[in-house]
């Protein structure tokens, strides 16, 4: 198959953009490939009531153990 | 010596306030760029922040996140005609730009980005209603 992409004037004034989000990307310009990927994990154990406690170090092995409900 | 099928950026103004974690601002042409970062969102109820907690050890930051796949029986065979070589922009304004995330004036071949980010909410009280 053939596929053919004619490019014509492109003319922008002004571009205000308040955020470019996480793993995104604002481009001005061409490109070949392009791939944004990103995991954003809120899951309902990651509420907490209660005492407020400091998060498992960085010895702490059993960070996946607590992460209940993946895998 | 403008690459082949590859238009020039122009832009007149820009103005970009905050640029973090591993965000990229990037102005002229590229090949790859590939931004990476890992987070640890904490949200607490009362302002406690210890220097030295928390750590990557959760499946968040060591799934593979899966890509679409494209089975194609067919190859398709892309033409480009500029029939303009610039892409012309007069301001841009940008307020901020978050993890892993790029600004690019100018062409480029590959962009990867990834990014991992993982919640925590602490609040003292359930009574809140």
């Amino acid at each position: 198959m053939n596929f053919t992409v004619v490019n014509r004037e492109i003319y922008v004034g002004n571009i205000k953009v308040t955020g470019v989000a996480t793993s995104s990307v604002f481009l001005i310009g061409d490109s070949e490939v392009i791939t944004c990927s990103s995991t954003f994990d809120t899951p309902p154990e990651s509420l907490v009531i209660g005492a407020i406690t400091p998060l498992p170090g960085e010895d702490e092995k059993d960070a996946d153990d607590k992460d209940a409900g993946k895998e | 010596m403008q690459e082949k099928n590859k238009r020039i950026s122009d832009v007149s103004n820009i103005k970009v306030q905050s640029v973090n974690s591993s965000s990229v601002l990037q102005v002229g042409d590229s090949y790859k760029l590939k931004p990476f970062s890992r987070a640890l969102a904490v949200q607490r109820e009362v302002a406690i922040f210890l220097g030295d907690e928390g750590n990557f050890n959760y499946n968040t930051f060591k799934e593979e996140i899966p890509l679409p796949e494209h089975e194609s029986e067919e190859t398709v065979k892309t033409t480009f005609i500029n029939e303009l070589e610039t892409i012309k922009t007069e301001n841009v304004y940008i307020l901020s730009l978050a993890a892993s995330s790029i600004f690019h004036v100018g062409s480029t071949e590959i962009i990867e980005s990834e990014a991992r980010i993982k919640h925590f909410r602490q609040l003292l009280k359930d009574d809140k209603s």
